[in-house]
C-alpha cells in the first residue's frame, strides 16, 4: 500500500541525486527522477526500505521542453513565447526554467 | 521530537542504548548499520536531555553543552559542515552559552540557551530556521527575530518550527517554515510557508508547558493537562489551522507525535492515542469513549494491553512508539513491571522496536534490555527519531 500521496509541488528537487524526493519515515528519501516522470511513472521508491508513495502530478508538465521551442516551432510565435525562449537563451531564467514548482521554497533546482 | 524533562540527581550513572535505522550513524554505534536489538553506547558524559530527527541526535549533557551525530548533509549537527558524524561530537559554537532545551527536527535543529537565546541551524528550505531566507546554516545561529524576548522551548518538525516564549505578556507560541497543513498555526487558512517566526492563534489565554512538532503536526500542552493539535489531520481528517484542544476527561502530562499519529500520557499513567492508522496500528477494541471538540466522534484510543501498568514515559517515532514504565498498580504484576521496563510498537522494518526482528507489532511488547546484575536500574526515558529509538538508562551501584 502506497504509504501516502504527494503531490510534485510538495516534493524538493535533489541535485545531487538529480531526482525530486520526499522525506521517508524511515530517515531516507523517496525519490523519483524526471524521466520516470516522463514516461508516466508515479511511484516514488525509498532506497533503504519498502515504502514508496504515489506522487501526483501532470504528466504534460514533464513533456520534451526542447521539443517545443527547438523543432515544433510555429512560424508566427505568441509574443511571451517569443520572450521566453529570448530568456531562455540568455539563461535568464536558467533554474526556474526547469522546475516551476521549485519557486515554491525559494530554493531554485 | 521533544522531551523536556530534567534529571534531578547528578549522582545518578548513565547507560545510553540504541537500536533500529543506522545507516547515517544515527545510533552513535560507530557503525552504519541497522540495529535490530538494544545496542549499549561506550562511555559518554551523563545527558539530561536527548532530542532524535530524522537520522541525527541532539544530546544536552548535564553541564549544558550540547553533543550531536548522525546525518549532517544539511548542517544539522551544527559542526560547521555538511558532514555526517558517526560518533558523538562536541558542537563547538555553542560552547560559550549554557544550553538548557534541544530539538531535532527532519534535516533542521534548535537550541535554546538558558538565558532564552534560540539558536538553529541545518536546512532552511520553506522558511523553518525563522531566520527570514532559505538558507542553510551549518552552524548555530541566533534567530534575531526574537531579539532579547525569552525563548524557553524549541521544536523541529518536518518542514517547520514551533517556539514556546514565556515572558510578562504570558506564554506565546511562535510558527515559522511551511504551513501547507496548517502546522504553523498562525492563521485560520493554510499558509504556504513563511520564513520569520509568527505568533500562534488560539493559544492567548492558554499557560502552555511544552510544545511539540514531528512530521506536519504540531501539539502544546497545557500546565493543566490540555492537548492542544493542529496542523495535518489524524487517519484522514481534515487539516487543522489553528490549536484545536482535544476534549477528554483525563488530565496529560507528556505529549509524542509521528507522522500519523499522537501519543498521550495521562497523570495516572496511561496512554491514549491519535490517528495511527498507517504503522503505528492498533487494534481499535478498548477504545475510550472521548469526544473530539469538531468532529464528535471517539477519536482518542486508549492503547490495550497496558492494564494495571504505569507508564511514565513516551516517545514516537514517524511510526513507532516507545514507553517506559513505573511500577505495577498491583503487587502480583510487579514481576513483569519493573521500573524502567521498555515497551514498543508500530513499525519495525529497520529494528526500531528493538525485539530482535523486523515486525510491526500492534500492541507494545516489551524490548529486553540487557541488565547488569551489579547495578540498580532507577529510570529510564526515552526518545524516538524517524525510524530508531534511544534509551538512557540510570542506575546506582546495589
Amino acid at each position: 500500500m502506497s504509504y501516502d500521496d504527494v503531490e510534485i509541488e510538495d516534493m524538493e528537487w535533489n541535485e545531487e541525486l538529480k531526482a525530486f524526493t520526499y522525506p521517508c519515515p524511515c530517515g531516507d528519501l523517496f525519490q523519483i527522477t524526471k524521466e520516470e516522470l516522463k514516461i508516466g511513472e508515479e511511484i516514488a521508491r525509498c532506497p533503504s526500505c519498502s515504502l514508496y508513495i504515489t506522487v501526483i502530478y501532470n504528466m504534460e508538465d514533464f513533456a520534451d521542453q526542447k521539443s517545443k521551442t527547438n523543432i515544433d516551432q510555429p512560424k508566427q510565435q505568441p509574443v511571451a513565447e517569443i520572450v521566453w525562449s529570448l530568456a531562455e537563451a540568455l539563461g535568464l531564467l536558467q533554474g526556474i526554467l526547469v522546475a516551476p514548482w521549485s519557486m515554491d521554497h525559494g530554493l531554485g533546482a | 521530537m521533544e522531551a523536556n524533562e530534567r534529571v534531578k540527581d547528578t549522582q545518578e550513572k548513565q547507560e545510553l542504548w540504541s537500536w533500529g535505522a543506522g545507516t547515517e550513524g544515527q545510533l552513535g554505534t560507530g557503525k552504519l548499520q541497522d540495529e535490530y536489538l538494544p545496542q549499549l553506547i561506550p562511555i559518554l558524559p551523563s545527558f539530561s536531555l536527548l532530542s532524535c530527527g530524522g537520522a541525527h541526535v541532539i544530546a544536552l549533557t548535564h553541564g549544558k553543552k550540547v553533543l550531536t551525530w548522525g546525518r549532517g548533509t544539511s548542517g544539522q549537527l551544527g559542526h560547521g559542515d555538511k558532514v555526517n558524524s558517526l560518533e558523538p561530537k562536541s558542537v563547538e559554537v555553542l560552547n560559550n552559552f549554557n544550553i538548557a532545551h534541544v530539538s531535532a527536527g527532519w534535516n533542521h535543529s534548535g537550541f535554546v540557551s538558558e538565558c532564552g537565546q534560540l539558536f538553529i541551524c541545518g536546512d532552511g528550505s520553506f522558511g523553518k530556521l525563522g531566520l527570514g531566507d532559505y538558507m542553510p546554516q551549518y552552524s548555530p545561529i541566533k534567530v534575531s527575530h526574537f531579539a532579547s524576548r525569552h525563548v524557553y522551548q524549541i521544536a523541529c518538525g518536518m518542514r517547520h518550527s514551533l517556539a514556546l516564549l514565556k515572558g510578562e505578556h504570558g506564554d506565546q507560541v511562535y510558527g515559522f517554515g511551511s504551513g501547507k497543513r496548517g502546522q504553523l498555526g498562525i492563521s485560520n487558512e493554510k499558509v504556504k510557508s513563511v520564513s520569520l517566526p509568527q505568533n500562534v492563534s488560539g493559544l492567548q489565554e492558554v499557560n502552555v508547558s511544552s510544545i511539540s512538532a514531528n512530521g506536519d503536526h504540531s501539539a502544546a500542552l497545557s500546565s493543566d493537562g490540555h492537548v492542544y493539535t493542529w496542523g495535518r489531520g489524524f487517519d484522514g481528517d481534515p487539516d487543522v489551522c489553528c490549536p484545536n484542544c482535544v476534549i477528554s476527561h483525563y488530565s496529560f502530562k507528556q505529549v509524542a507525535l509521528g507522522w500519523n499519529h499522537a501519543l498521550g500520557l495521562t497523570d495516572e499513567g496511561d496512554v491514549h492515542m491519535l490517528g495511527g492508522s498507517h504503522h503505528g496500528i492498533l487494534n481499535n477494541h478498548q477504545k475510550e469513549i472521548l469526544v473530539n471538540q469538531d468532529l464528535n466522534e471517539d477519536k482518542l484510543k486508549k492503547i490495550p494491553g497496558l492494564n494495571r501498568i504505569k507508564v511514565v514515559g513516551i516517545a514516537s517515532g514517524s511510526e513507532h512508539s516507545v514507553l517506559t514504565t513505573g511500577k505495577a498498580l498491583l503487587n502480583v504484576l510487579k514481576f513483569c513491571a519493573e521500573n524502567g521496563m521498555i515497551m514498543t510498537w508500530g513499525w519495525g522494518e529497520h529494528g526500531q522496536l528493538g525485539l530482535g526482528g523486523t515486525c510491526d507489532q500492534t500492541c507494545p511488547q516489551v524490548a529486553s534490555m540487557p541488565q547488569n546484575d551489579a547495578r540498580e536500574y532507577i529510570a529510564s526515558k526515552v526518545y524516538c527519531g524517524s525510524g530508531f529509538t534511544f534509551v538512557v538508562r540510570a542506575w546506582r551501584p546495589k
